[in-house]
């Protein structure tokens, strides 16, 4: 023996160490399988052992055959790459082939010892072939061992040596086990990443796919709602001219048709805003502008908008005042939630009955509720509020009238809930009024950074929201 | 008082024959395009106190027509232009306030009587404009 068993110990350390290291840092499969293969022979320098050729072949269960993935990078490794009558690539052994010491190895998960390398080459490469050349490489011993990671067998690997078997020493044997464990992890690591690999780029690519579908979806939406509207506002803009006919006296129920007809153009066309919005949200074209915003005075700003509507409907609106923290949100967007809320209790709520608005600040939130003497919700009711195209039925007819479309709900829950907070409903029950309470984070919180960091950017496919008109609430 | 001149450019023809309606109802003196091209060779004899110019149009769309406005301005000036048009929170609209453009209305939320108290807005601002 050439070193002493303590050099040999510490270089098969270090062999080992370069193992782990690749298996740790090279995440290509085919990178890793090499250099594994490569460190048990140069970095130990391994070749004055008479180790001259190792080859690594990995089993494909579903094809039933053993494939070469990696062999070292030696003299004589070189030289039948050079001589092999098929490409390294191609030496495929099928399973079904019990002759093959490679397939023994597999099966019986166990060492394999030959002296004719013929007996892991055929039958993909002829035995005379074999046997000619490997007289001119001079290797005496072809040692085979399974190669896995728990109690899983993933391939094979050979070890051609220039020295008969009595020659490997008690050392050698343990270190050769040591490697082939160690090359096992590391090809079930390798595997496990290129399966990861491929999963990946088919999620990216679906992913792309999904991108271009919601561009597309939200294209066809934006551009139907822009041919829709140009008829719209025709029929909107004739029947309006014949309710406002000076000179033409219109009978009370002509005028109550064409009054509803204009009404119901007025609901059709928040139908569409409304679906353009939702198409937004649901493609990610929804960007936030956030800026610290103090709850109450956005309030009193959308509350005084409302009073028009809200003496017209005989309503008392109020607002409880009081000092509270200042909220980060999306101003105009939120002014828009906070009038669909309001415009929810105008439109369910009875002559004389009253709104009130109220704060609460519990951090990280800030709650703003709007509570009504209206309608109420059942408790079912109270489930279904914030889906899509929901409109409770008892109050069916009032949203009829009043243009609603059983989006709006679902849609200020969508950007609230994009600003981190939420919108609930309670209701002691039906005719007995319901409040809303609207939930947005308190800026400097960690909840308003959160915010910060993910709240949907701008882009240059971004647009905003389309806006209620309050008339027509 | 002169008549106060404004231009229509727009394709729809029910809707631009409601707007000629309702506009010269009010005593303006109208002038109508039926597409963009039609439209920009009236911006160029100049004179209009307003333009109510739409988007989407066959030959040759409003955008276009404010473009070659600004590359050649006509000799004889016109008051503001205003989009008037059914895209909403559109890119495009972004551009046209670049290209010189006044405001735009969405034809969709408007009533023909928002439309001329609009109009009667413009032409005001623009007067105090000329004579400051």
């Amino acid at each position: 023996m050439p070193d002493t068993p303590t050099a040999y110990s510490k270089k098969t350390f270090e062999a080992l160490w370069e193992i782990e290291k690749v298996v740790l840092e090279t995440t290509d499969f085919e990178e890793s399988t090499h250099k594994v293969v490569n460190i048990v022979l140069s970095q130990l320098g391994y070749l004055q052992y008479g180790y001259h050729v190792i080859v690594l072949t990995l089993l494909d269960k579903d094809k039933g055959e053993l494939r070469r993935i990696a062999i070292s990078q030696t003299e004589a490794a070189r030289k039948f790459l050079e001589a092999s009558p098929i490409p390294f690539k191609d030496i495929i052994i099928p399973l079904t082939d019990r002759k093959n010491l490679l397939v023994r190895a597999i099966e019986e998960n166990k060492l394999q010892v030959t002296e004719r390398v013929a007996d892991v080459l055929s039958p993909a490469i002829g035995k005379e072939w074999v046997d000619n050349f490997q007289q001119k490489l001079g290797v005496k011993t072809s040692l085979v061992y399974p190669v896995g990671s728990k109690n899983k067998i993933l391939g094979a690997m050979i070890f051609s040596v220039t020295k008969n078997k009595d020659l490997i020493s008690e050392e050698e044997w343990i270190i050769l086990e040591s490697f082939v464990g160690a090359v096992g992890v590391a090809l079930d690591n390798a595997l496990l990443f290129r399966s990861l690999k491929l999963t990946t780029a088919k999620l990216d690519k679906a992913n792309k796919r999904l991108q271009e579908l919601d561009k597309l979806k939200d294209d066809f939406v934006s551009m139907a709602s822009h041919e829709l509207r140009t008829p719209m506002t025709a029929i909107k803009s004739y029947l309006w001219m014949a309710l406002n006919k000076k000179k033409q006296d219109l009978t009370p129920d002509l005028n109550r048709y064409i009054f509803r007809a204009f009404h119901s153009t007025e609901r059709l066309i928040n139908l569409v805003n409304d679906m353009l919005n939702i198409s937004r949200i649901e493609s990610g074209r929804i960007a936030l502008n956030l800026a610290e915003v103090d709850p109450v005075e956005l309030v009193r700003e959308v509350v005084e908008e409302v009073i028009p509507k809200a003496t017209e409907l005989n309503l008392n609106v109020k607002v409880v005042d009081r000092q509270v923290s200042k909220v980060l949100c999306d101003r105009d967007k939120i002014h828009e939630v906070i009038i669909n809320l309001i415009g929810n209790s105008l439109k369910f709520t009875k002559p004389q009955g009253s709104i009130s608005i109220t704060f609460e600040e519990k951090a990280p939130f800030i709650y703003v509720s709007v509570t009504d003497t209206g309608v109420g919700l059942s408790k079912e009711d109270m489930e279904r509020l914030f889906k899509k195209f929901t409109m409770i039925e008892h109050s069916y007819t009032a949203a009829s009238a009043s243009g609603g479309t059983g989006l709006g709900l679902y849609i200020s829950k969508s950007i609230v809930t994009l600003h981190k907070g939420d919108i609930t409903a309670y209701s002691p029950g039906r005719e007995k009024g319901s409040t809303f309470t609207l939930s947005l984070p308190i800026a400097g919180t960690s909840t308003a950074f959160e915010l910060i960091k993910e709240a949907p950017k701008v882009t240059e496919d971004s647009k905003g929201l389309e806006k209620k008109r309050l008339g027509y609430i | 008082m002169d008549k106060k001149r404004i231009l229509l450019v727009e394709d729809d023809q029910y809707t631009r024959e409601l707007y000629e309606e309702v506009i010269k109802g009010e005593g303006y003196a109208l002038d109508s395009a039926t597409n963009g091209e039609e439209g920009l060779e009236k911006i160029k004899s100049g004179g209009y106190n307003l333009i109510l110019l739409d988007v989407m149009m066959p030959k040759m769309s409003g955008l276009e027509v404010l473009r070659a406005v600004k590359n050649d301005p006509p000799k004889v000036n016109n008051g503001p232009i205003v989009i008037l048009t059914n895209l909403t929170n559109d890119p495009i609209l972004n551009q046209a306030y670049g290209l010189n453009a006044r405001d735009f209305v969405v034809k969709s939320d408007i009533t023909p009587g928002d439309l001329l108290e609009k109009i009667k807005g413009y032409l005001e601002e623009s007067k105090s404009k000329d004579q400051p």
